[in-house]
């Protein structure tokens, strides 16, 4: 069997453990650049109608008359929650596959012959009391059923959070209630179309001959169609696949129409992704780097252009990658427009054992050793004192290109200076 | 503040462990090198779930009998289940608390530690909550200074 654990309005249930005034109030948190809501409390979703992507513009008469909190993306915040539910997971179910930030698969083939319910039922306990954090647990065999009856546990089975689908009398009544366009891997379009041949919900699915589906949705929907039968067709993913290409790119808080704040923009996403890049022990050998205008700014002069550069030695340092892609940046860039985005891809990566023993080498070997130690430290100092304290002086201090987050609360579980407040009254 | 930055959580990697903290001429190999052992982590000591632990800043005076004063900084665990006597975080009208945990009968309160303050009894009308329990508390003793003179001030006279 396979356990699929999700938690509740992940954003916004971070939110409430730290700030017991939005508990029971309909809220939202934001997207980047504060544009639209992307997790929204039940309060929101039921009483205010407010769906995923409702625009910010569109709430703002709720947020001002306070029948609406609102807060910006806080993602600081939420990965360190994410991280303490997981670590939690694993220490009951310990072969777990992180999905996303808010889901995790586990495998429970070691689990035969315990009482699922109850585990799954102390587990959910267990998080909300250790992070303050709801969460629902579907179990099922395989992850299709389970992520059905995740939903399940979501709507039916609220006071418990859990559902089991053991038996296949459970399966079919589970399947019954699941409508055709909630199953995982089949598409909006898809579900029209199967609609439209009188296939309502997962049950009536699963009773097609697998030759029509196979027909009708290709490979893809017979896989689908195997998991809703029990049969195991996606695999476990322990160690998530080194990334093949690493990309950074945010919109402005303002529309930019200078070359130096979108070089200091492009400079802290470098970085970024360099970071991330030295983390999988990788270095990359063609770097991309683009900007465009909005795409919604009709009247306006439209312009977009990339420029796909080969860095002579592969790397993974920060300054030589900073260097090549600024230079790159002054290449597309012209004056006019009004920028909404400028990002960076790394590109062609590969192990960096793999380059040191062909390339390196030959290139001064001490000095490569001095680089690494140095990116070794710097790493360790930002993780500790937190993000960009050492930082290149291309990334600029000033920062006026930053992304809008005017509602964004503390980080309050990684900052020491940004803790909750605790009144001694 | 420089003293309080050795409570930061160790990041996620697991602690530094020193293998060779100083060069060694060739030839002579240190005689202590196989006794090496990690330094004391205080959050081993101060946590017992590192997952479930976060940090508080305090506001205000109830609990300095506990010897909890403003601005200190608090170790909040939440895996803990409040025993009576534990020094608690709770949370009552929207705001976190902070206060000592107690029980009697069928009746539980949150208690202050200093004897200008009042008790919390919950019933009806007053709900509160435990956020997490209190293990320890981190005092900076710098800045106790001034109050520690002025009470040698008092015994000098």
């Amino acid at each position: 069997m396979l356990a699929l654990i999700d938690s509740n309005n992940f954003y916004v249930s971070a939110e409430r453990v730290f700030q017991p005034e939005l508990q029971g109030k309909a809220g939202c948190v934001l997207s980047n650049n504060d544009g639209c809501a992307i997790s929204r409390s039940n309060e929101a979703k039921e009483n205010l109608g407010i769906k995923m992507g409702t625009p910010y513009f569109e709430m703002r008469e709720l947020q001002q008359s306070g029948a609406l909190w609102w807060r910006s993306s806080n993602y600081t915040l939420y990965q360190d929650m994410m991280r303490r539910i997981t670590a939690i997971v694993r220490r009951t179910f310990p072969d777990q596959e992180i999905y996303s930030i808010d889901e995790c698969f586990c495998d429970l083939q070691g689990f035969k012959y315990h009482d699922l319910q109850q585990l799954a039922i102390d587990l959910r306990a267990k998080i909300l009391q250790y992070t303050g954090v709801p969460v629902c647990i579907g179990i099922g065999a395989t992850k299709t059923l389970a992520k059905v009856a995740n939903k399940l546990a979501k709507k039916q089975h609220k006071e418990t959070g859990v559902y089991v689908m053991d038996t296949p009398e459970q399966v079919e009544a589970a399947l019954k209630l699941t409508e055709i366009d909630e199953v995982w891997g089949i598409g909006p379009r898809y579900a029209i179309k199967l609609i439209r041949k009188g296939v309502y919900n997962a049950y009536d699915f699963i009773r097609l001959p697998e030759d029509f589906v196979l027909e009708l949705m290709t490979i893809q929907g017979r896989r689908t169609y195997r998991e809703l039968h029990g049969q195991r067709c996606i695999p476990m993913e322990y160690d998530p696949p080194d990334k093949e290409g690493i990309s950074t790119a945010r919109s402005f808080g303002v529309m930019e129409t200078e070359l130096a704040p979108m070089e200091e923009a492009l400079a802290t996403y470098v970085a970024n992704a360099a970071l991330k890049l030295r983390a999988q022990q990788s270095v990359c050998s063609r770097l991309f780097v683009f900007c465009h205008t909005s795409r919604f700014a009709v009247t306006e002069n439209l312009y977009s252009a990339g420029l796909d550069v080969k860095i002579d030695v592969p790397t993974n340092d920060t300054g030589t990658l900073i260097k090549v892609a600024i230079g790159a940046l002054r290449k597309i860039y012209i004056k006019g427009p009004r920028y909404q985005k400028v990002g960076i891809e790394l590109r062609d990566l590969r192990a960096a054992s793999q380059v040191q023993a062909s390339l390196f080498e030959p290139v001064d070997d001490e000095k490569t050793a001095k680089l690494q130690k140095a990116l070794k430290v710097i790493d360790q100092l930002n993780q500790n004192y937190g993000k960009d304290t050492i930082r290149y002086a291309a990334m600029g201090f000033e920062r006026k290109w930053f992304m809008k987050q005017e509602f964004r609360s503390r980080r309050f579980s990684t900052r020491i200076d940004e803790v909750i407040v605790v009144h001694a009254r | 503040m420089k003293e309080l930055l050795i409570y930061e959580r160790a990041p996620q990697q697991g602690t530094l462990i020193p293998l060779f903290a100083e060069k060694i001429h060739a030839g002579f190999e240190s005689p202590a090198a196989d006794y090496e052992e990690a330094r004391i982590d205080l959050n081993d000591y101060v946590s017992k779930y590192p997952e479930a632990t976060f940090f508080a800043r305090v506001t205000g005076e109830c609990m300095v009998g506990s010897g909890i004063f403003p601005d200190d900084l608090l170790v909040v665990d939440k895996s803990l289940t409040p025993a009576p006597g534990d020094i608690v975080v709770g949370v009552l009208d929207n705001e976190f608390i902070l206060r000592a945990y107690y029980r009697k009968g069928s009746q539980e309160y949150l208690m202050p530690d200093n004897p200008y303050y009042k008790p919390i009894v919950r019933n009806e009308s007053t709900q509160f909550q435990i956020w997490g329990v209190v293990p320890h508390s981190i005092l900076d003793q710098r800045r106790r200074n001034s109050a520690r003179i002025n009470r040698f001030e008092q015994l000098l006279r």
